[in-house]
């Protein structure tokens, strides 16, 4: 098959328009006009088990970004064919403030994984991936996920100090905010607290 | 003194059992952890506990300019951070639209074949600390340092060189420097026979590794297998042959596969991947001779740095199989967004969790290692 081939394929099965920005890269996006979740739902299922079918063998990433100014989470869904050869990204948009989705883990068994990453760094919920909703690198994690646009490190730091050997992250997380040049090591009494 | 009865000292467990298999384990490579759940000596199921080597490297890079995060990326791959070094550039540099020069391209596939034999050796030498072929672990570790030492004339730094910026490279070749790369090839080739006669004639390690947790092209395909583990099933699936990258369209060479899909398999593409990048090195190094091209596509300001409104998607061998960068900008003095696929995230979470189901809790380290699972980029 050849890539002309997939554009004309997906548009005559789905009625998507494919870009091709650069050579062997397409993307789809799925629209939302007015459809009801589940009708996308099924569109996007159906595109990636289609996509599947034509010679798509390697699911290469699941991934997300917050476009917070816009109140959308875009997610990502990378497929490789090795023999077209090209990527095809498929964009799915979901509502920021409700963030439920659907598995696609019986399509693609690599989902597992990245439905899991997906699901600690932004927070969306893969519904039928129960893995998806436990622990991935992240060991008691008391905030909002942190990859969202509204997470704030430094906020954080300030209020989760680090318990340890005389270590003391505020001097460091106020001259982050203030951008001011690096600390030396008498000034923040980092020393003191290694020494006792 | 009263002594204790001998049986109220015998532990005795229910199997299955849980088994925590690092992070700190001689046989698991890098910061990295699974759960077994075990009976005797059988793995009845496994999972990963990664998170060891997190560093949110994807929200930092949102928070640092586009040249500051230059210094950061090469710490997400340690045995072979030029990859990334690669991948984020050639991403900003097709938002940018910016095609880069051929001596650049050529100075690039030096630094990203270069990284590929350091990669290889230190496979080798877990490999062989794997299979208790402990003289191949030092040797080939020793051999590296000579690679290491061409990096540290070339860039200034041995493992991680921030050598490559969007636009090409930081500096030209010093003068001699292709002299002395030629030489360290020729050693390395006279070395490999040495490890051939060392471990692939070794009738141990033959008996460790053929036939260990085979698998097939389609098995591996489903499980989002890639790089020489996938070769090693049979299959030529290339990044630098069927989407190439860099000078790698200009050069001459042949996919290297295996048949079998089994650990010595896997074991040998790699082993024979080294003598193919001791060539392609030597193909680039005529190349470099006769080009006279500038090394850099422009000089610009990494202060003032602003890549336009755009995504793409770079990905490129390394050897661990397929990395990729994604990078969204908005137009501003840092990305917006930049996702990291490391090889890992499927080879541990999804390959790794299924393959190891069955097999003999000794074999499991030599299983984890000839994958070359590399935990720092599935952390992140």
């Amino acid at each position: 098959m050849r890539v002309e081939e997939v554009v004309k394929a997906i548009k005559d099965k789905f009625g998507l328009e494919v870009e091709n920005p650069y050579p062997r890269r397409l993307r789809v996006k799925i629209p939302v006009d007015g459809k009801s979740d589940e009708e996308r739902r099924q569109v996007l299922r159906d595109l990636l088990q289609y996509a599947k079918e034509i010679e798509f063998q390697h699911m290469s990433f699941i991934t997300c970004v917050d476009f917070i100014k816009e109140g959308r989470f875009e997610l990502n869904y990378g497929l490789w064919s090795y023999t077209i050869p090209t990527m095809l990204v498929v964009k799915y948009d979901l509502d920021r403030e409700n963030p439920k989705h659907i598995t696609v883990v019986d399509i693609w068994k690599p989902a597992k994984i990245w439905e899991q990453e997906v699901h600690e760094m932004f927070g969306v919920e893969f519904e039928g991936n129960p893995r998806s909703f436990e622990p991935y690198v992240l060991e008691d994690w008391d905030s909002i996920p942190p990859l969202r646009k509204d997470f704030d490190p430094v906020q954080y730091l300030k209020e989760h100090p680090m318990q340890g050997a005389g270590y003391d992250p505020l001097p460091y997380a106020n001259l982050v905010e203030k951008n001011l040049e690096q600390p030396t090591v008498q000034e923040t009494g980092g020393d003191e607290g290694a020494n006792s | 003194m009263t002594r204790v009865p001998i049986r109220e000292l015998v532990v005795t467990y229910d199997f299955p059992t849980d088994l925590h298999l690092g992070p700190q384990h001689p046989g698991i490579h890098g910061n990295f952890a699974y759960i077994l759940k075990v009976d005797g000596e059988i793995i009845l199921e496994a999972k990963i506990v990664p998170g060891y080597l997190h560093r949110a490297f994807e929200k930092l890079m949102e928070r640092r300019t586009w040249i500051n995060n230059i210094a950061l990326i090469p710490r997400v791959c340690v045995p072979e951070p030029d990859v990334n070094e690669y991948a984020y550039n050639a991403a900003i540099e097709r938002i940018a639209g910016w095609e880069i020069p051929p001596r650049a391209k050529y100075i690039r596939t030096v630094v990203l074949e270069m990284a590929r034999i350091s990669s290889y050796l230190m496979y080798l030498s877990s490999m062989g600390g794997g299979v208790g072929v402990y003289p191949l672990a030092q040797w080939s570790v020793g051999d590296r340092d000579y690679i290491l030492d061409l990096f540290e004339a070339l860039t200034g730094a041995r493992v991680y060189h921030i050598f490559m910026i969007a636009g090409g490279v930081r500096r030209d070749i010093p003068e001699g420097w292709l002299d002395k790369l030629e030489e360290t090839l020729k050693y390395l080739e006279g070395r490999l026979k040495e490890y051939d006669k060392l471990i692939m004639k070794n009738a141990v390690v033959q008996r460790r590794l053929v036939g260990l947790a085979p698998i097939t092209p389609e098995y591996a395909m489903e499980h989002g297998v890639t790089g020489p583990n996938l070769r090693a099933t049979g299959v030529p699936y290339d990044l630098r042959k069927i989407d190439p990258y860099a000078a790698y369209d200009e050069l001459d060479f042949e996919v290297v596969t295996e048949k079998y899909g089994d650990a010595w398999s896997r074991f040998m593409v790699r082993r024979r991947e080294i003598e193919q990048s001791i060539d392609l090195l030597r193909q680039l190094i005529d190349k470099l001779r006769k080009d006279n091209t500038p090394h850099i596509h422009q000089p610009y300001s990494g202060l003032a740095f602003k890549v336009p409104p755009g995504e793409a998607y770079v990905h490129i061998e390394s050897t661990k199989g397929e990395f990729g960068y994604y990078v969204w900008s908005d137009g501003g003095f840092n990305p917006y967004r930049v996702f990291v696929r490391g090889p890992t995230t499927s080879h541990a979470g999804v390959l790794m969790e299924d393959i190891a189901v069955g097999q003999q809790l000794a074999d499991f380290s030599l299983i984890d290692g000839s994958f070359d699972i590399c935990p720092p980029d599935l952390d992140k």
